[in-house]
């Protein structure tokens, strides 16, 4: 037998050899430099990490009544590509998802893998879209916001987006503490999707966000929509705007505008209503301002309370002319006269004796032309005039507030400064939060600060009071109780040019029971009622209000406050 | 023979520790199931309540079943009770207080 020959030997040595080499090679690629690399993608082959959605917290009334809540839906989706007949799907899926056909059709038509049919599906319409046993349709855990009280709060507790971020409201404002801290998953699965046991498996849990209280009593809130949605159709008025509140507090028991909306269908709705008018929009005071200009003239000394001015019906301003809302001769009233007859011209005269300067200077006291920090997206800080354009029609005009603007809650502050001894209290929405854990966290107190003093607040709540029993505010009165307050009726600034509307106004009335003993604030107004007046159209819904807010706190009568000095005769 | 004997126990071994695996594996999921199932039913029962207890549907039920907010207001006041310590003031029952 003849030996191979060494030179084929060799070259099938170094052949093997470098084969050999080759794999070493490819190996000590693969073992070294793209281990992490590979071991990574072997990983992620088994396992799955899947993100824990947080439960958004509750939204409630002072008493813990739910506002909003979050309720276990489905999100429907379809892989058009294993669709078998679209428009057949499409027509069982329209009744239960509340989609058009057509709508649903173009969907299941459309060059995508992942397309969203239906968000936030009730779990029982997710069930019988299940049984249909329809190819290419698949389903979403999710949550929806649910708001049992429909409308009643609507504006102050807004609403959420499909992913469940608050857009308006409360929901809004507070979405960061709401909303809570999403949880993670990682788990090994096995081939069939299932998780092996003993292998790897890291959950960090979820955080539920918060619930908030607010400060909403639910159901004076529900009253006081209804009377407004009543006053509003008997007035044939545009709309109008309602607001409760605790003096001694600030805290906002009631606050609503009409028209309002249903935060279950707010996209059925027009964004007009979403608006918290009492926070977000601004009107003329009118005469509910000469509050400010009688306590500015009362705390600065510059008037008697038993001196007389003789007011006349008509007053030339600068190159204006003023006048009160009746014809009358020349009258000598004292302040009490002029708040109980609401007399622009007295108010001026009062003013005229303030001055510009702690007219001026009062108006911000009291919270005029700015934010109260309420806690409210959107909030408006009203408009007043820059002091060095203030002129003696500015000082007119302001005395009864009209040239100058300001939200119904600055209004409510307002007297709910004189409710509370003289002493501004900041208003606020925000009772307590309760924290995941269950612990509940009370809102500090608010802040506040010294407007007029004690005296000065209780003269003025007598005039108010003598308002209420022998002035303009008789239809405020409710037997047994004290009630003060003060009408208003405002004209109303064209939005595209100087001047008012004629014939239109904003009617309002503010004021606080008992006088003596002030235990809630209530602002009534309404745009554009058929009776025009304050007294007439907005001082019934005030008392209706009152009314509802007595049952619901309990409120006791009190020692009457005295009446001020008068010349005129009582009514 | 005994090193068959000890291979066919370790096989066995094997088997049931997978079997016991792959049950506890199935007992998880059917836990986890019905805890979902049960936090769902519990939330169900929220919504509920918040339904039921929301004044808007409460005024509806009494209002079809004949009753009406009163007309008056009146705060009564026992004699010689906890929110009269006077025990003498009674002017105010009957509304004539402001």
């Amino acid at each position: 037998m003849k030996r191979p020959p060494i030179g084929r030997l060799l070259a099938l040595l170094v052949a093997m050899s470098l084969a050999l080499g080759a794999i070493f090679f490819r190996l000590a690629i693969l073992q070294v430099s793209q281990a992490s690399d590979l071991r990574a993608r072997a990983t992620d082959q088994r396992l799955q990490t899947v993100v824990l959605p947080a439960q958004r917290g509750e939204i409630q009334d002072r008493s813990g009544g739910r506002l909003a809540l979050s309720v276990p839906a489905v999100d429907v989706y379809a892989d058009p590509r294993h669709v078998e007949d679209a428009w057949t799907t499409a027509i069982r899926l329209s009744p239960l998802t509340g989609e058009t056909a057509g709508s649903l059709a173009s969907k299941l038509t459309t060059d995508a893998t992942f397309v969203y049919l239906a968000r936030q599906v009730e779990i029982e319409a997710a069930e019988q879209i299940d049984e249909l046993g329809l190819p290419g349709i698949g389903f979403l855990e999710a949550t929806k916001r649910f708001y049992p009280s429909g409308s009643v709060a609507a504006q102050v507790v807004g609403f959420v987006g499909v992913d469940g971020d608050g857009l308006a409201g409360l929901e809004f404002e507070y979405q960061e503490l709401l909303a809570g801290t999403p949880g993670e998953l990682m788990q090994e699965l096995d081939p069939t999707g299932k998780p092996i046991v003993g292998g790897l498996h890291a959950e960090r849990t979820p955080v539920a966000g918060a619930t908030v209280v607010t400060t909403i009593d639910r159901e004076l809130q529900f009253q006081a929509q209804a009377a407004l949605e009543e006053a509003v159709e008997n007035q044939g008025a545009r709309g109008g705007t309602v607001i409760v509140m605790d003096p001694r507090t600030g805290e906002i028991l009631a606050m609503a505008s009409y028209p309002w909306f249903d935060s279950n269908a707010f996209g059925d709705a027009l964004p007009s209503t979403y608006r918290n008018r009492a926070v977000t929009d601004m009107f003329e005071p009118g005469s509910t301002n000469k509050v400010i200009t009688a306590a500015a003239a009362v705390q600065e000394g510059v008037l008697a309370l038993d001196q007389r001015l003789p007011v006349a019906w008509t007053m030339k301003v600068g190159e204006f002319t003023i006048h009160d809302s009746h014809p009358h001769g020349v009258q000598r009233m004292m302040l009490g006269d002029i708040i109980a007859e609401s007399s622009n011209i007295g108010a001026v005269h009062v003013a005229n004796r303030v001055g510009a300067s702690d007219m001026a200077t009062y108006l911000a006291r009291f919270g005029l032309g700015a934010e109260t920090g309420v806690g409210f997206p959107g909030e408006a800080s009203g408009i007043t005039v820059p002091f060095y354009r203030w002129d003696e029609v500015i000082l007119a005009t302001t005395a009864y507030g009209q040239g100058i603007a300001a939200t119904p809650l600055q209004m409510a502050s307002v007297f709910a400064t004189i409710a509370n001894d003289g002493r501004w209290v900041q208003p606020r929405l925000l009772r307590a939060t309760i924290d995941a854990e269950g612990v509940r966290h009370d809102a500090p107190p608010s802040p506040t600060r010294r407007v007029v003093s004690e005296e000065t607040a209780r003269t003025i709540g007598g005039m108010l009071a003598f308002a209420v029993e022998h002035g303009t505010g008789t239809n405020a009165r409710i037997e047994g109780y004290q009630v003060a307050g003060k009408t208003g009726t405002s004209r109303i600034p064209l939005k595209d040019r100087p001047g008012y509307e004629v014939g239109q106004y904003i009617a309002s009335f503010i004021g606080y029971l008992p006088a003596g003993d002030p235990q809630v604030v209530v602002a009534a107004i309404l745009d554009r009622p058929a009776q025009g007046y304050g007294g007439l159209a907005a001082a019934p819904l005030f008392e209706r209000i009152a009314r509802a807010a007595i049952a619901q706190l309990r409120i006791e009568p009190a020692n009457p406050l005295p009446p001020p000095p008068h010349a005129f005769p009582i009514r | 023979m005994t090193s068959s004997v000890l291979v066919g126990l370790m096989v066995f071994g094997i088997v049931v520790l997978n079997v016991l695996l792959a049950q506890q594996s199935f007992r998880i999921e059917e836990t986890e199931r019905r805890i979902d199932a049960l936090a769902r039913e519990r939330l169900g029962l929220v919504r509920e309540q918040a339904t039921l207890s929301a004044p808007g549907r409460i005024a509806g039920w009494a209002s079809r079943h004949g009753m009406r907010l009163p007309d008056d207001i009146r705060i009564l006041r026992a004699p010689n009770g906890p929110s009269d310590p006077a025990g003498t003031d009674t002017s105010r029952a009957s509304g004539t207080g402001g």
